[in-house]
């Protein structure tokens, strides 16, 4: 029988960091539910240039953040990573305050 | 707080995570929630190690029980995890949002410019190593980082432009940029407490630089500070 070596792992913060990471949509939920379910609870939604089309600012009352209007990372649609994404928020939260 | 820029000019990096607790505002710094915890943590008025970034949006509710439609329970917020991003944050005369600063009139005038007396205390809490201007009077606009304090009055190393004189009010913040101080958050953690001691209680940013206005432009209420993370986890150190 072979020899078997059990070697704890010791987790780094960045693990605990990484577990925590949403997963974004999950497998089979169609992308229009989930960036309208985004819409509906006012989360801030990012975009790429092929999924924007797909999104109305207006019927959820979306703006394009003026805090912070371009951001990188996943599209909240298709998962890809994008360089530069619109920011949307929802128009309570779309101004400059200070 | 408000994202302001990064340092390096590149577009801000976003991320979405789980929350461990519920998170009712917008704009506040999140902390790694650590072995056992289900999500994020909020950072505390004094303290925010181990820095995943600033939210940019809300999620008042926490849950975790299994729903009975079989939605998923998962809640999450967004979050700008550049290490070198640099966030503005009004400065609150107090503990709570919105606080005006306190004014500080001048008692006794100075003819070097080197001295602001003002009758209150500037050493308890301490201001040593942090910044006053004026907020009104001979020396409207005039930012000076405060370089020994005493019972009555604040001592510089650079004189003001002009005297000082009696009446005279000015403005003060425990935070000069450039130092390695630490300040001290709001309750809700938006904004940053300038009414205590300097560098104490670290919440862990730190000041790149302050927007310090006077009476034309409501400075008691509208002066800001910029500061960048101190202890980011993505920091790479």
């Amino acid at each position: 029988m072979g020899l078997i070596l059990w070697l704890p792992k010791k987790y780094s913060t960045l693990d605990h960091v990484k577990r925590k990471e949403f997963a974004g949509r999950k497998k089979g939920k169609p992308v229009g539910t989930h960036v309208t379910d985004l819409a509906e609870l006012k989360k801030s939604i990012a975009l790429c240039r092929g999924c924007r089309s797909g999104f109305s600012k207006k019927k959820y009352d979306y703006m394009q953040s003026r805090v912070i209007p371009v951001v990188r990372g996943a599209c909240d649609a298709c998962k890809s990573y994008s360089p530069a994404m619109e920011l949307l928020v929802h128009r309570s939260m779309g101004f400059r305050t200070l | 707080m408000e994202f302001a820029y990064t340092l390096n000019g590149n577009t801000p990096m976003r991320k979405s995570f789980q929350i461990g607790e519920a998170m009712a505002t917008a704009g506040v710094p999140v902390v790694v929630g650590g072995g056992g915890n289900h999500g994020i943590a909020l950072a505390s008025t004094t303290a925010a190690v181990n820095q995943i970034g600033v939210t940019v949006d809300a999620q008042a509710t926490l849950v975790t029980a299994q729903q009975t439609d079989n939605s998923d329970p998962t809640r999450m917020v967004s979050v700008i995890i550049s290490p070198d991003a640099v966030f503005r944050a009004r400065l609150s005369g107090g503990a709570a949002e919105n606080t005006a600063l306190t004014q500080y009139t001048v008692s006794t005038a100075s003819t070097t410019g080197l001295v602001v007396t003002t009758g209150d205390s500037w050493s308890s809490p301490t201001f040593d190593e942090g910044t006053l201007w004026g907020f009104d009077g001979s020396n409207t606009g005039v930012e000076r980082k405060i370089t020994s304090v005493g019972t009555t009055a604040a001592t510089l190393l650079v004189a003001l432009t002009n005297d000082t004189v009696v009446g005279d009010n000015f403005l003060r913040v425990p935070l000069t940029p450039g130092e390695l101080q630490h300040v001290q958050l709001t309750t809700l953690l938006t904004q940053i407490n300038a009414s205590v001691a300097v560098d104490t209680n670290n919440a862990n940013f730190i000041p790149v630089d302050l927007e310090l206005r006077d009476s034309s432009d409501s400075g008691a209420t509208n002066s800001n500070a910029l500061v960048i993370q101190f202890d980011s986890v993505f920091s790479g150190g």
